[in-house]
């Protein structure tokens, strides 16, 4: 039978895939069996209590773990139905796949330079080019009009959601194709939270979009898709309206209403 | 360990209001009939003057519904319940409308050419007021088959309506002095017959916080 259609969109173009993935620390086992399918230019939710494997999960993605000895993982990652752990380079992987974390971290240098970071690790030298990519960046993570007086001064300088917003452009000025983020507004402010939140839902249009959030709302907020793991596992997954309405399984219920104990 | 015992006492008590709503409402469809059935002008005027105390139950619940909505933030059950209740309270002030119109029929009823007692309001009201009554404690107990089964009694109903509609035409049509008693009648039965149909639509709510599903019972 063939998959009903999520809101509206009859033909749903997967961009990342995962087929029975189980990630062990050592002896614990802290995915398991976990297959998801993640749709282009869609934002999907990961909500879980702490511990869960969400931020695993996403570190698995862009194969964070590769340099942790004690890390094993089984089953496949497919991205653009390729098999990122077999026939992917790993660097060429992280300029597809970017990443933003909890915590703002801009490196410590200008706005600027935080920015023109990735094109120059990639290769591009020429100013005129750095220019136009910085400029491109930032005002895709509408940051421009706020910081183009101050381009070369200390990115350290910015406040937190200035900060973010900066990590973002800083994601984007490698043109990648799926960003990741673990807890992107938990260290943020209500204004700079609905800042970021207007930005992601603009983002979905060229970009698919993870968001790993412990704010309920905020994942009803933004995200098309929502996963619910627990313990390592998926326990449900489906259209966010769908999950915080009529969630089927009664630990997504208790989870999303606050009742988990 | 439970957790958000604050808000779970909330929506105890909006369940609460609710029932206390429905109490009021059943009262009023009582004696709305009961004023019908001895004519009873003072306790007519007496169903009409105290309606807005309902009207007033219903804005306070749609408020403390919107609070909870707005500080609590609930998801899921708790917000289908919510919403249910809001749905609820709005029914059930529709009920004490019906309840009003057999009272403002009653006032206006045509003794002199009164037509015998009919036994078909008794009947139809009795079905009635037990449909809304059952639906408040389905509305509590969440009782999916309860639901089912008190929207089934609403087949009785429409037939007792039709059937005494028939009868009351044929009435019309012999007797034309007894046309605006028989319309009168007419009406406050209409008005029974919805009541039954509102009763329903309480059920189908209930149905509605235990699913997800909207679901016609009303067949």
């Amino acid at each position: 039978m063939k998959d009903l259609p999520m809101n509206g969109i009859s033909e749903k173009k997967i961009k990342l895939q995962t087929v029975n993935l189980n990630l062990y620390y050592g002896e614990m086992r802290a995915l398991k069996n976990v297959s998801i399918e993640i749709e282009s230019n869609r934002v999907t939710a990961f909500i879980g209590p702490s511990g869960c494997g969400k931020s695993t999960f996403l570190k698995t993605i862009d194969r964070m773990n590769d340099l942790i000895d004690y890390v094993r993982i089984e089953g496949k990652v497919y991205y653009d139905g390729i098999d990122i752990y077999k026939d992917y380079d790993v660097t060429e992987l992280r300029k597809k796949i970017g990443m933003v974390f909890q915590k703002p971290n801009p490196f410590p240098m200008t706005v600027y330079d935080n920015v023109a970071y990735g094109p120059r690790v990639h290769g591009i030298k020429k100013k005129s080019v750095l220019n136009e990519i910085v400029e491109r960046g930032l005002k895709a993570a509408v940051l421009w009009d706020e910081v183009k007086d101050r381009l070369h001064k200390p990115a350290l300088g910015l406040s937190g959601g200035q900060q973010q917003r900066l990590c973002i452009a800083r994601v984007l000025a490698v043109e990648p194709d799926v960003i990741l983020m673990d807890e992107p507004t938990s260290a943020l402010d209500p204004i700079s939270t609905a800042k970021i939140e207007d930005l992601i839902y603009e983002l979905k249009n060229n970009y698919t979009i993870i968001i790993v959030t412990h704010n309920m709302q905020q994942a009803g907020r933004i995200s098309d898709t929502t996963a619910f793991f627990l313990v390592g596992e998926i326990i449900e997954a489906g259209p966010t309206d769908h999950l915080f309405l009529h969630p089927q399984d009664k630990r997504t219920e208790d989870y999303i209403s606050g009742r988990f104990g | 360990m439970p957790t958000r015992l604050h808000f779970s006492e909330e929506l105890d008590k909006l369940q609460k209001q609710i029932i206390e709503m429905g109490a009021l409402v059943i009262k009023a469809l009582e004696r709305s009939v009961k004023a019908y059935k001895h004519m009873d002008i003072s306790l007519a005027r007496e169903i009409i003057t105290s309606d807005p105390r309902i009207n007033q139950s219903e804005l306070r619940i749609d408020d403390k519904c919107a609070v909870l909505i707005a500080e609590e933030q609930p998801v899921a059950r708790d917000l289908r319940l919510i919403l249910n209740s809001m749905r609820t309270s709005h029914t059930l002030e529709r009920i004490a409308d019906n309840a009003v119109h057999v009272a403002k029929s009653t006032l206006i009823l045509d003794e002199e050419n009164a037509l015998k007692p009919l036994i078909d309001i008794q009947r139809i009201s009795s079905i009635a007021i037990g449909m809304v009554r059952d639906a408040m404690n389905v509305y509590v107990s969440l009782d999916t088959k309860m639901a089912e089964e008190i929207s089934q009694r609403d087949k009785a109903v429409d037939k007792i309506y039709a059937d005494y509609l028939k009868k009351l035409l044929g009435v019309m049509e012999q007797n034309p002095e007894k046309i605006h008693h028989a319309m009168t009648l007419i009406f406050i039965c209409r008005r029974l017959e919805r009541i039954a149909d509102h009763a329903t639509h309480i059920c189908e709510g209930t149905v509605y916080v235990e699913t997800g599903q909207y679901v016609d019972l009303n067949l």
